[in-house]
């Protein structure tokens, strides 16, 4: 859900998104992330809404303003301890935003998220976490779901509602080593067995239809 | 028209106002009048339908909740709605009036209403009390043909003078010495005593006349009511602020603000100038009950010129400065010399409801100076070329404009150096220089013959487009790769036309951005090569009129010469007669949006009621003839309704429903 936050206001005026979560945990704890903010399907309302100053009293951001904001956010990953390899990149043309970096634990993405949470000033309404034994060979996702969450949704607007409708998750899990059993049901396991896929409605994660929560015990 | 149909002209509404009359109270100096013509009103719905509108009800409902239960209709106000109520301002140089003058049919009813419970005092035929509504005191007087509302606003400039502020037990806190004469201990010992309103003391009114003299009667007023504020301010003890006490611990930010001298003289003056508008307002409305005709709005042919029989309401505004003058003063101080205000006289507004719709007619008179220059900007009429490219069964909505670009490009410096340079006069030196570069560098006539100054604008509609966009295709191991994929979406089909002369130009321009890669000839006709544009934009140019569209199929149409258009006569007359004008077709624009976008059943069928059947909008301008802009703006009644007030009360009452 990061990405939410790196472009609150063009997703004000999308119809349609998809956010993609692409973790590789490798057998000693160390890996990759890449998550993807995709507004494609929104393109061409995007593309003329950057052509005002501003809409509905909301100020448009410029080309520069998202890029330097990137930037920003690729800047303050770099100073975290234990994250290194930080790109970042946004397609204008397609509307697709990619941060990717390396962790040495995968602790350190916790970390990254309360950062995150922290500097938008956004208490983060759920207990989201990462969590790697490597004794164990055990990836944890935690997802607690809060009422909370579906209070506020409740709050929005119709029409900032509906731009949930149509909106996905997708987290990818990757490992070196191939999986030997994970606990949640909706998720689906690659034929190498090496990696863990789960697609939702965004709309079902926050109204707690879904729960995102997984435990994958791995081969040694 | 001559002199003497404008006389006769001007003795005709004249006499139907003063069979009225009510206007001949309305004192000359006014300089914003609104009449209100309730009779025209209810030519257009009957008393009974009224009454039972969503509107109608809530009012009888109103006078039921008040006490008076037997109130069934508007009519039982005591107000005569067939005729003609006014709302109008006038201003000397220490109050700002407003004022409103409503015809009595039944003035029992009307102080069964609303004066049973108030204190009256009764001068004469004429009775009157006071309210205080929104911090302002608000007098009512009556007598058996009308009622008259006043209020007043005090003119802050008047009291910043030591005379005046010592007449009226101002405290005048002189800016230039803030630092000089901190007057703390007064400040507070005024901080801790709770002030009223100083209604008790009498204080004549300011004479109208500006800058008059204070007659001896208002100086010995004044005096007495300085004695008797002082009364006020001292009749406690003085309470000293003990900085330990908890409530200035707990408003410490709050105390400091209200214990300076600025916040206790700024609040104490504001009261004494707010009741004694209130005082002069209840004076005012006395001598509305004995104006002379001699002396009224009657006698002013700028006015005369607004009231139209036939409208709802009409509104008259002596000149554009007045206002600045009047409600935005410290913006009038900046004006200097400036010629902003002065290129502005006389503005009327008039809203009318017939069979067609409503209509609100606007006009303004303009300096001479003003009047040529919008004569030479605004002489050419649309390319009639043009309307053989639209369809009217066809347009949502269109937009057209003739102006002659080289006398608006030679005209502009100038004026903005007139209206500019003298009130920025810092900057009066830099703004004509930089008007004199522009006008230099410029070859207007060069940018004329590009762009005559003429243009049409037309919406075709909302056209359906497939585009692509990204998204991803996963293998077995979930590695993922990026994929283009179509969706249909709607946006506007709209072709622009204007007329340019200049051939050569046009074709190095063209030339130019090919070059640059920003334009694609296909056949005669250019691509916009622009991805950030959410739409296909199309150039073309032929009989001296270079087209911009959204539509390829309708730009090769215009290249072929198999474009057949067909412009409704009204379409063609709105668009040729004037100078200015537009158009939008509520119902057909409602036809093109698509059912997606009103999903929910609730969403498509309020739209549908509210717009379905909703007739065209339009506007225009003819520009300037003698030295009136005018202007219009008309909201066509829908078939099904005799008139537009009938429709406007069926939607609210539909609106109503809904809620």
């Amino acid at each position: 859900m990061r990405l939410i936050l790196c472009t609150p206001f063009l997703l004000l005026f999308v119809s349609c998104f998809q956010l993609i979560e692409d973790v590789t945990v490798k057998q000693d704890g160390s890996g990759t992330a890449v998550f993807t903010a995709n507004l494609s399907q929104s393109r061409s309302k995007l593309a003329s809404i950057m052509l005002l100053d501003s809409v509905n009293g909301y100020k448009v951001p410029s080309k520069t303003d998202i890029q330097n904001h990137l930037a920003e956010i690729a800047t303050e990953l770099k100073k975290i301890p234990g994250i290194s390899n930080v790109s970042h990149s946004a397609d204008f043309d397609k509307f697709i935003a990619t941060i990717r970096f390396s962790f040495n634990k995968v602790e350190d993405l916790n970390t990254i998220a309360n950062k995150l949470f922290t500097e938008m000033k956004i208490t983060p309404s759920n207990q989201s976490s990462y969590a790697y034994n490597k004794g164990g060979r055990t990836f944890s996702r935690t997802y607690v779901y809060e009422p909370k969450a579906k209070a506020e949704f409740e709050k929005l607007k119709d029409a900032d509602k509906e731009v949930f409708n149509s909106a996905t998750y997708t987290s990818i899990y990757r490992f070196d080593q191939p999986v030997l059993s994970q606990s949640n049901a909706s998720a689906k396991l690659a034929a190498s067995k090496k990696a863990v896929m789960m697609q939702s409605p965004i709309l079902d994660l926050i109204t707690g239809k879904r729960n995102m929560t997984n435990q994958i015990k791995l081969a040694n | 028209m001559n002199r003497f149909l404008l006389i006769t002209l001007a003795l005709l509404i004249t006499s139907t106002l003063r069979a009225q009359d009510l206007a001949s109270k309305i004192p000359h100096d006014a300089f914003a009048v609104v009449n209100i013509q309730t009779g025209q009103f209810f030519k257009l719905i009957h008393v009974k339908d009224f009454d039972r509108s969503a509107i109608g009800k809530a009012l009888v409902d109103l006078g039921q909740k008040t006490g008076a239960s037997d109130i069934t209709s508007v009519t039982n106000y005591g107000f005569d709605l067939n005729s003609t109520s006014y709302f109008w301002t006038s201003k000397t140089d220490s109050i700002t009036y407003f004022t409103v003058l409503i015809p009595l049919s039944d003035v029992s009813a009307f102080e069964q209403i609303f004066a049973a419970e108030e204190e009256i005092i009764r001068q004469g035929p004429v009775q009157q009390f006071t309210k205080t509504l929104d911090d302002e005191q608000v007098t009512f007087a009556w007598d058996n043909r009308m009622l008259c509302i006043a209020s007043g606003s005090p003119v802050s400039s008047y009291f910043e003078n030591q005379e005046v502020a010592d007449r009226y037990g101002i405290t005048y806190y002189d800016y230039g010495n803030y630092y000089d004469d901190p007057d703390t201990t007064s400040a507070a010992i005024d901080s801790a005593n709770t002030w009223g309103y100083i209604d008790d003391f009498d204080i004549a009114p300011p004479v109208v006349e500006i800058e008059a003299a204070p007659t001896e009667a208002t100086v010995e007023a004044a005096e007495e009511a300085v004695d008797s504020l002082a009364d006020i301010v001292y009749e406690d003890e003085p309470v000293e602020i003990d900085s330990t006490t908890d409530w200035w611990a707990d408003t410490a930010n709050y105390a400091v603000e209200a214990a300076s001298p600025y916040e206790d003289y700024y609040t104490k003056n504001i009261r004494i100038k707010d009741s004694l508008a209130g005082i002069w307002a209840r004076e005012y409305t006395e001598s509305v009950f004995n104006h002379s005709l001699d002396n009224s709005i009657l006698n002013n042919r700028s006015y005369l010129r607004s009231v139209k029989k036939d409208a709802l309401i009409t509104g008259w505004l002596s000149n554009l400065e007045a206002i600045y003058s009047t409600l935005l003063p410290d913006l009038f101080g900046m004006r200097g010399d400036g010629k902003l205000f002065s290129y502005y006289g006389s503005v009327y507004a008039g809203l009318y409801a017939d069979g067609e719709g409503f209509k609100l007619g606007t006009e303004m008179e303009v300096s001479d100076e003003l009047a040529r220059s919008f004569k030479r900007i605004y002489r050419p009429k649309l390319n009639r070329k043009f309307l053989k490219y639209v369809d009217s069964d066809r347009a949502v909505g269109f937009v057209g404009l003739a102006m002659d670009s080289k006398a608006y490009l030679e005209e502009l410096p100038k004026l903005m150096n007139d209206t500019y340079g003298k009130i920025f006069a810092q900057y009066e030196n830099e703004i004509s220089l930089g008007a004199e570069i522009v006008s230099l560098l410029l070859d207007e006539e060069a940018i004329a013959s590009v762009a005559k100054g003429d243009g049409l604008f037309v919406l075709n509609g909302i056209a359906e487009k497939e585009v692509t966009y990204t998204d991803y295709e996963y293998d077995e191991d979930y590695n993922y790769k990026e994929i283009e994929k179509t969706k249909m979406e709607t946006i506007p089909d709209f072709l622009v036309m204007f007329s340019s002369d200049n051939v050569n130009l046009y074709n190095r321009l063209v030339s130019y951005f090919q070059y640059k890669m920003l334009l694609s000839d296909d056949d005669g006709i250019f691509h916009i090569e622009q991805s950030e544009l959410p739409f296909d934009l199309y150039l073309y140019r032929r009989d001296n009129i270079v087209f911009l569209g959204t539509s390829k199929l309708e730009m090769e149409g215009v290249r072929d010469n198999r474009m057949q258009g067909s412009i409704s006569k009204a379409h063609r007359a709105l668009l040729t007669k004037n100078r200015f004008a537009g158009l939008m077709s509520a119902k057909k624009l409602s036809e093109e949006i698509p059912q997606e976008q009103l999903r929910s059943l609730d969403n498509y069928i309020a739209f549908h009621k509210l717009f379905g059947n909703l007739g065209d909008f339009y506007f225009r301008s003819n520009g300037i003839k003698g030295n009136t802009v005018s202007g219009e703006f008309v909201a066509q009644t829908p078939e099904g309704y005799d008139n537009a007030v009938q429709y406007l009360f069926a939607l609210i009452d539909y609106a109503a429903q809904q809620q």
